[in-house]
């Protein structure tokens, strides 16, 4: 009730939150209320080109497509690569960084400069690279983003035990004799749990970005299945004339990133009462 | 107290941390004993190593530590040579309690008192309390009521900031006894607390200690609790145990100058406050001889080249000084 309450008082934080949750709703219900369901895979060269208008409120692509129902259908894929990545990046990344964090030492440092090695190369180069390599598909794309993105993780997680470590309560516990998994696991981890879940709830928006950019260049899901990446680049030829094609997965695509860094930024705020603004 | 059979002995302790200038001697050579269901108060200024040398009784230190020298033994055996495994399950908690500074960050902050203090049972309680958590909640329940905590029931299910900081540091007495250990090291555990809690938290960790024959090594800076609660004090300065005796020499008995300067400090003894001139040195920058030489206003010329031995006056009583070995070595020939 509390957290409620603190969210409805931060009024960026609550259009973030309903920008996802509106994002999750039409994941579920989509497929059952898109107006055109088999422009998903099927071309309609007929109907190509065509602005806006009451029967396709987002016009057609160069296929013929309802670009709504594709829109639509697309946030489906954007948010399971988003949560797919964010999962495989903390699934690695946080036990390792706690691990590294809590013992530190030459394993510490092993850790951070693997993640230093992978930090150097530029994310979306590696993903290209691996996506190349891998069978292009969903997979191969989530795949690819996880292996640039845990070292994000890794290291925020390493910082955060790092100083939680310090606490005179860790101390405690080891001169009473509890092992060091279970006071990584059971007590140091859910004291930085709220860093972690910041962390992530930015960092899906910056997912969501980084697979549009594979999709675009033609490395994400493979064709004709909806992409709001491979949306944009598909629009490349028809530009600037067919400006629809272009505008509206771009619009989803900002609005998601949006939503998610809105929603980051304020549960930072009501997690940690140090940084809340004063209003 | 057998002196030949010490519940726990410290003797030539050394132990050197690494630092970016090579290894810095922390610990030099310190000499302890505490006898079962005795009071030790390791007592001196900050940054002595009393910390330290607590921490390292435990087998909790740092990284880049390194033990030089010396043993520690406890019931017999030779703690230095336990590995961190045996340490953790047979040592800590189930033979050695121990009761940190802060009881305000104690506790793990997000759960319930009961359910950290069952866990620490579940691991180290011993046989005769029995292995069902019933068990070992029915002696939490026990021990709370004997602390003084009002409805251990409800406490129990309650979280750490709904306490305050002395009745914290109860239940953190509470859990340090709770397996029925044979020492309890209490590092300086009511510093952080107002005076007239701090006399109520240790005449209850005495009453506790005196009751289960448990012995207890007090760390503090303030000689008039040692003066109070303790069986017998051992002085540190700057990594080495200066002086050591029992309580009834506490008043006038004390020989070695920085113990002499410390009772000045009390300001029921001198009137007006008064301190010691200068600092610690730091881990880095040790003198050669005696560490406290630069300080010390009874300084010899030997004190700067050669570090004192520890020289037993009577039986419970014993020094590091040129000084004080000095006039007994002018007085030998004299009763000769």
């Amino acid at each position: 009730m509390h957290i409620l309450r603190l969210f409805a008082r931060d009024r960026a934080a609550l259009i973030g939150l309903v920008i996802i949750l509106f994002a999750i709703l039409l994941t579920i219900i989509g497929p059952f209320i898109v107006p055109y369901p088999d422009d998903a895979f099927e071309a309609n060269i007929l109907s190509r080109l065509e602005p806006p208008s009451w029967d396709h409120w987002f016009g057609t692509d160069d296929f013929g497509r309802d670009i709504l129902t594709r829109v639509i259908l697309g946030t489906g894929n954007a948010l399971g690569v988003a949560v797919g990545v964010a999962a495989a990046a903390m699934f690695v990344g946080v036990p390792l960084g706690l691990l590294a964090g809590y013992h530190g030492g030459r394993f510490g440092e092993a850790v951070m400069r693997v993640t230093d090695v992978f930090l150097a190369v530029p994310s979306l180069i590696l993903a290209i690279a691996l996506a190349q390599l891998l069978h292009a598909g969903i997979g191969g794309a989530i795949l690819a983003l996880s292996l640039t993105y845990w070292p994000h993780f890794c290291r925020n997680v390493y910082s955060e035990t790092r100083s939680a470590k310090t606490a005179t309560f860790v101390e405690a516990l080891e001169s009473m004799g509890a092992g060091s998994t279970r006071i990584v696991f059971m007590h140091i981890l859910p004291n930085i749990a709220s860093p972690i879940i910041v962390r992530v709830t930015v960092g899906l928006g910056y997912i969501i970005m980084t697979a549009a950019v594979l999709g675009f260049l033609g490395i994400g899901v493979p064709p004709p299945t909806p992409d709001w990446g491979a949306a944009i680049a598909n629009s490349r030829q028809h530009l600037p004339e067919a400006w629809w094609l272009v505008s509206f997965p771009g619009l989803a695509i900002f609005l998601a990133v949006l939503g998610f860094n809105l929603l980051g930024d304020g549960l930072r705020d009501i997690i940690d009462p140090r940084l809340r603004r004063a209003r | 107290m057998s002196a030949s059979d010490p519940l726990l002995r410290v003797a030539q302790f050394a132990l050197a941390f690494r630092t970016e200038t090579g290894l810095a001697t922390v610990l030099d050579g310190v000499d302890l004993e505490v006898a079962r269901g005795e009071i030790l108060g390791l007592v001196g200024e900050s940054g002595c190593g009393k910390s330290t040398l607590v921490r390292a009784i435990l087998g909790l230190m740092p990284a880049g530590a390194r033990v030089l020298g010396g043993r520690i033994e406890f019931g017999g055996q030779n703690l230095l040579d336990l590995d961190e495994a045996v340490l953790s399950r047979d040592i800590r908690a189930g033979r050695i309690g121990f009761i940190p500074q802060d009881p305000f960050q104690s506790f793990n902050p997000l759960f319930r008192v009961g359910s950290q203090m069952l866990e620490i049972m579940r691991w180290h309680a011993p046989p005769e309390i029995g292995r069902s958590r019933s068990a070992h909640r029915a002696r939490l329940l026990e021990l709370m009521e004997r602390v003084r905590i009002p409805a251990p029931d409800t406490a129990l299910k309650r979280f750490p900031h709904e306490f305050s900081g002395g009745q914290l540091q109860r239940l953190m007495i509470a859990a340090a006894i709770a397996c029925k250990p044979d020492l309890v090291l209490a590092d300086e555990p009511t510093s952080a607390l107002d005076v007239t809690t701090q006399q109520q938290i240790l005449a209850l960790l005495e009453e506790l200690a005196r009751e289960m024959n448990t012995a207890v090594i007090l760390v503090t800076h303030d000689l008039g609790l040692v003066a109070q609660y303790c069986d017998r004090v051992s002085v540190m300065y700057a990594g080495q145990t200066v002086e050591s005796f029992s309580h009834k020499r506490m008043l006038e008995g004390v020989r070695h100058p920085y113990t002499r300067l410390l009772l000045d400090c009390h300001p029921d003894r001198a009137g007006a406050l008064r301190g010691i001139p200068g600092i610690v040195p730091g881990i880095a920058r040790m003198p050669p001889g005696c560490r406290f030489g630069p300080r010390c206003p009874a300084v010899l010329p030997i004190c700067s080249t050669q570090r004192p031995k520890a020289e037993m006056l009577e039986a419970d009583h014993s020094v590091q000084c040129w000084a004080v070995s000095g006039s007994i070595a002018a007085r030998v020939p004299a009763d000769a």
